[in-house]
């Protein structure tokens, strides 16, 4: 097979030549030294309550820019049952440490222009479900206009001055460096990143089952949304379908087993089986969880 | 909330660093978590995914009385196996020490809410069903009454004075004993010993009453493998009638040192643990 015949359809030469630079970000950042260990946990979701909420609210309005979908849905789930779960809403901050914050802020994972990149929804366990969709869409839109033009810009200013794909090497190794040295630098570094959670569909790629990674300097929890799958189930002894949603859930070994990381998962299964009390409207606490956010700490933010 | 000495004039609402009581306490309780799973720390892990017909393990388990727990059938079923092939009840140092256990002691995982934490039944394999389901059912109701609170019911406000540098000395002495204690002679041995005494040598963690659907792990040395059990699920197959039926399955996970254990002898391994839980009459046996 000739070297041409290797590239991949779609990719044309030129593209592939700008593909190192391009990549160079997340090259750095996949270090081996970078990553934590982390389990991932999965459970299977029945959709067929969810779905019929999404038909009637798209039903009311269905405007481009209001559309509910699924991923909404997920975003509003996820966001509600952290709040009654924490401790997996932060970020590390230095190796042994770690951040954990009372506001929600959802980061939707987003294919453009070829990178992928996040959209950070604030407060997503406060908003409603079309509220949601609203500011999903138009920063999903906005980044669209945005990204691509920038990333052009910055693969020529790479190409044109060389030393500057050299010090990308080299920076990761000093920033990480101050973080373990200076606690201040890593909470200004975190603070910069506004998101405390990650929501990343590659479910709407075709992807059926798959295991991220956890690393330096990034979020607590990742969660995972995978391709809608038909079921089969036995029901009075006739075979029906259902729709079922995998969502996978990649958590920090270190700060929790499995039992914790569960209950979350399990929540956000139930918010998406039983959508209209807890999708439609803002977040409820339960005031029983025991790993909701600790009685008496911190002041009402705004 | 108080960030300690970080002038945060930008932070975006209120937040816990590990300066703060609540977070402190629980970064503390998990310190040998923390300092111990480094990627240096963890085997190449494969995950192995095999499922096991429940309808004669059913049968089995309502016709005894006690009727067992799922967690005794898959330790004795996990103790005949490692009978057959001990080398999954070996501890593994990282380097070049293989050490195979007389007599290995299975570590079974209990959620107490927080945490888990292992019941560890030394001599597993002579303990009959029942001995197991006792034993583990008692250990579990102690560690359930003795879990303490929770995150939410934590004190507030900031962690005691130099916890923090406190915490980091313990954690900075833990790593050089990781990285550097094998050259001092009888640490290894009591590291392994520390380790089969929390863990025992093969561990077992029954994530089916989490209703987790599915799970991918890893493994921290000196382990060579570990075995993760999720919820059943029903199946919709063709009976021998030709209609449709429903069958349970239990989904078994498990997770493999790949340098030591090629995947052959996994499955095998594996294998032996579903047979014997699909023929339960294996599982009889054992001192009472």
């Amino acid at each position: 097979m000739s070297p041409r015949r290797a590239i991949p359809p779609g990719l044309s030469r030129g593209q592939l030549d700008d593909w190192i630079p391009r990549r160079t970000m997340y090259i750095h950042r996949f270090q081996v030294a970078n990553w934590y260990p982390n389990c991932c946990l999965q459970a299977r979701i029945d959709l067929a309550a969810a779905d019929a909420l999404r038909k009637r609210l798209n039903a009311e309005d269905g405007r481009p820019g209001r559309r509910v979908t699924f991923n909404h849905m997920i975003t509003k789930a996820a966001a509600n049952a952290l709040r009654n779960h924490i401790l997996f809403n932060g970020k590390y901050t230095r190796r042994e440490s770690a951040m954990i914050y009372q506001r929600i802020h959802a980061a939707n994972v987003v294919d453009t222009a070829g990178m992928a990149t996040r959209v950070v929804i604030r407060d997503a366990d406060r908003l409603s479900l079309r509220e949601l969709a609203e500011e999903t869409h138009r920063l999903v839109s906005a980044r669209r206009l945005t990204l691509g033009e920038k990333l052009e810009r910055f693969t020529d200013l790479q190409a044109r001055v060389r030393l500057l794909g050299s010090l990308f090497w080299v920076l990761p190794y000093v920033e990480r460096l101050e973080m373990e040295v200076f606690h201040r630098r890593a909470l200004d570094f975190l603070v910069d990143n506004p998101s405390t959670v990650v929501i990343t569909n590659p479910g709407t790629l075709g992807v059926q089952d798959c295991k991220a990674m956890l690393f330096f300097g990034q979020l607590l929890t990742c969660l995972r949304v995978m391709a809608i799958e038909e079921e089969a189930v036995l029901e009075r002894g006739e075979v029906r379908f259902r729709k079922v949603l995998p969502v996978g859930m990649d958590y920090d070994q270190r700060l929790c087993d499995a039992g914790p990381a569960a209950r979350l998962l399990n929540e956000i299964r139930r918010n998406l089986e039983v959508p209209e009390p807890y999708l439609v409207g803002p977040a409820v606490e339960d005031p029983q969880a025991p790993l909701a956010w600790p009685a008496g700490s911190g002041a009402e933010e705004g | 909330m108080s960030a300690g000495p970080v002038d945060l004039e930008h932070a975006d609402g209120a937040y816990l660093t590990r300066d703060d009581a609540p977070l402190a306490a629980r970064l503390d309780a998990r310190l040998d978590a923390v300092a111990g799973l480094r990627y240096q720390h963890l085997s190449p892990a494969a995950n192995l995914h095999m499922s096991v017909r429940l309808e004669a393990l059913a049968r089995f388990r309502d016709g005894r009385d006690p009727r067992p727990g799922l967690s005794a059938c898959l330790a004795r079923a996990a103790a005949l196996a490692l009978e057959d092939d001990p080398l999954f009840a070996c501890l593994f140092d990282g380097r070049a020490r293989l050490v195979r256990a007389e007599r290995p002691a299975l570590g079974i995982s209990v959620d107490t809410g927080d945490a888990a934490r292992f019941v560890v039944l030394p001599e597993a394999l002579g303990l009959g069903l029942d001995a197991l389901d006792a034993r583990i059912r008692e250990a579990a109701a102690r560690f359930r009454s003795e879990a303490g609170p929770s995150f939410r019911a934590s004190p507030p406000g900031p962690a005691p004075r130099g916890a923090h540098r406190r915490r980091l000395a313990r954690i900075l002495s833990q790593e050089a004993r990781e990285r550097f204690g094998y050259l001092l002679p009888g640490a290894l041995e009591a590291r392994l010993a520390a380790y089969v005494a929390g863990q025992g040598h093969f561990a077992i963690h029954n994530l089916g009453p989490l209703r987790v659907d599915e799970f991918k792990g890893f493994l921290r040395r000196p382990a060579v493998a570990g075995l993760w059990a999720l919820t059943a699920q029903a199946r919709v197959v063709r009976g021998a009638d030709g209609r449709f039926a429903e069958e349970r399955r239990l989904p078994l996970v498990l997770v493999y040192s790949q340098d030591l254990a090629p995947m052959d002898r996994a499955c095998a391994f594996l294998q032996g643990i579903v047979r014997r839980l699909e023929q339960p009459a294996a599982l009889a046996g054992g001192a009472a």
